[in-house]
């Protein structure tokens, strides 16, 4: 399943485009890792363990997209876009969307 | 480009579950974890605390001490010295006591004591009014000195900030009652109040025993209260700080039996119902 | 007797909103369903390439938006995963509601105004923050559908 986020697939020609899929996943990190984030929030820096967080949501999201335009029959994706929100305190919302076409 | 709209699978964003088997799991594992968590603090505490030196139990006294000293009714200190009296009987059979006793008497309309950092017992003038006999005040007394014995109001310091601090780093600051890990808190610090309550009744009946020869008069305490206990005992036994009072006395009369003490025999009169004509003895 | 009472409310409580819960919800569900069959024709991309040759009779921008809030059960639920970690399976329903629901009323609103085709659609989700427990409690997510609307002829 190609993905891009151009409006087509670079060198290819999109024949059919079927629709929105989307794919979204709501995630939170276990309570240890906040109190540790908690932390590193006096001392500033890169917090690993809410970025590895977000990373899984997005691969996730993304996939259950992909999941999407394979049920609808197309082989690429094209603009995919992505969006995040919290939800509640502690957890994020990743969702990605796109077009679903089938490209030659 | 041609559109050919079709549905896409909508199931994909969705994760199939029983709600109902989720949440029974998670809550119960999670209470298992709570509880766990706050027994370790509670037996970590009981370890350390006895660490703690008596220096600075006296420091907290001293202020506690100016403070109650407001409350003392008129005519009191007459009360006071004889309290200490019957106080400092009942120490000299604990011989490795590094307290210095001191006693107040407040004015309150229920009889109570309480023992507090450093070596204070504070006691209730409604308490001193009820009581029938001497021996009967010297059972709460040795209860109070058994809480010193065992440093228990320094424990039950220890575990109410341990427990708020265990609660506040997960996010739910102190008085957060009505939820799973609050009310394991809770249930705990109450498991372990009933242990202490029953330590310090039976190091009570210890001093008694030594100093009278009986046990008798320790029973009568709750013989003026027991009216208050109309709920089923199991369930006040269980989420009570003190022990229902049947299963307290149960507990006594039982100890009692195991050691050989007597519960019945002499008692002494209360010198605060001796008939005299001096009208300051009695509080009003 | 005390711990029963402080026990047995919010049991009550939580299973009486989960019942509730999942009947609206699939009542929703049923709902959103059916108005999708009815809307496949819109076709709707989020990019805005498209055949230059096409007649375009008007244009015009149209947005749908909906604020959906969970039930206690799912909520009540949700903190207890967040002590775990991972996915919190029972946040999915909502989201996936509120934003089927809002690309539907963006579509619907294009219907309404004689489109027949929605192209560089956007999605925007945020949270509404209970203004009572210090903005730590959600009330709801809001989100927001927005496209351009077409109307074509034919060839698209």
């Amino acid at each position: 399943m190609l993905c891009s986020n151009t409006e087509e697939i670079p060198g290819q020609q999109i024949v059919e485009f079927y629709g929105v899929v989307t794919g979204s996943t709501v995630r939170s990190k276990h309570v240890g890792r906040d109190i540790l984030a908690g932390f590193k929030n006096l001392v500033g820096g890169e917090l690993k363990g809410y970025t590895e967080l977000l990373q899984e949501a997005r691969k996730e999201a993304l996939d259950r997209m992909m999941e999407q335009a394979h049920s609808v029959g197309a082989n690429a994706v094209v603009n995919v876009r992505f969006g995040t929100s919290s939800v509640a305190q502690g957890a994020a919302e990743l969702f990605a969307y796109g077009t679903a076409v089938k490209v030659e | 480009m041609k559109a050919d709209p079709r549905e896409p699978d909508d199931s994909v964003n969705l994760t199939p579950t029983h709600w109902l088997p989720e949440a029974t799991t998670l809550a119960v594992g999670l209470t298992v974890v709570a509880l766990g968590v706050f027994t370790t603090i509670a037996l970590l505490v009981n370890l350390l605390v006895p660490l703690i030196p008596l220096r600075i139990e006296a420091q907290v006294t001293e202020a506690i001490w100016a403070e109650v000293q407001e409350h003392v009714p008129d005519g009191g200190e007459e009360i006071v010295k004889r309290l200490e009296t019957l106080v400092d009987q009942l120490a000299t059979h604990w011989p490795d006591r590094e307290y210095d006793f001191r006693v107040a008497v407040v004015e309150a309309d229920h009889p109570n004591a309480f023992a507090l950092p450093g070596g204070l017992i504070i006691v209730t003038t409604d308490l001193i009014r009820i009581a029938e006999s001497e021996n009967e005040l010297a059972f709460v007394l040795g209860h109070e000195l058994g809480h010193f014995h065992n440093r228990d109001h320094l424990k039950a310091l220890g575990r109410g900030i341990l427990f708020d601090l265990a609660l506040a780093s997960i996010g739910m600051g102190p008085g957060s009652m009505s939820n799973l890990f609050g009310g394991s808190g809770l249930l705990t610090s109450r498991r372990f109040n009933r242990r202490q309550e029953r330590a310090a009744d039976r190091f009570g009946l210890g001093l008694m025993y030594e100093h009278y020869g009986t046990v008798a008069g320790s029973l009568d305490f709750f013989g003026h209260d027991l009216s208050a206990t109309g709920i089923s005992e199991t369930i006040a036994d269980f989420a009570g700080t003190h022990p229902g009072s049947a299963t307290r006395i149960q507990e006594i009369r039982d100890f009692a039996d195991e050691q050989g003490w007597p519960l019945n025999g002499e008692l002494l009169p209360s010198v605060f119902q001796a008939p005299t004509v001096s009208d300051s003895k009695v509080p009003e | 007797m005390d711990v029963l009472i402080t026990l047995g409310f919010p049991l009550f409580l939580l299973l009486l909103t989960f019942f509730v819960g999942i009947r609206q919800e699939s009542n929703h569900y049923k709902s959103i369903r059916e108005r999708e069959a009815a809307m496949k024709d819109m076709v709707t991309i989020n990019f805005s390439r498209f055949p230059l040759d096409l007649e375009i009779e008007k244009t015009g921008m149209v947005m749908g938006s909906v604020v959906v809030s969970h039930d206690y059960f799912k909520n009540f639920l949700a903190q207890l995963r967040m002590m775990i970690g991972g996915r919190i399976k029972s946040y999915e329903p909502l989201l996936d509601r509120a934003r089927r629901e809002a690309i539907l009323r963006m579509k619907e609103q294009a219907l309404a105004r004689g489109h027949n085709r929605v192209v560089n659609m956007r999605l925007e989700t945020s949270r509404l923050a209970n203004s009572r427990r210090g903005g730590k409690r959600t009330a709801g997510v809001e989100v927001l559908a927005y496209g351009t609307a077409l109307t074509v002829r034919e060839g698209f």
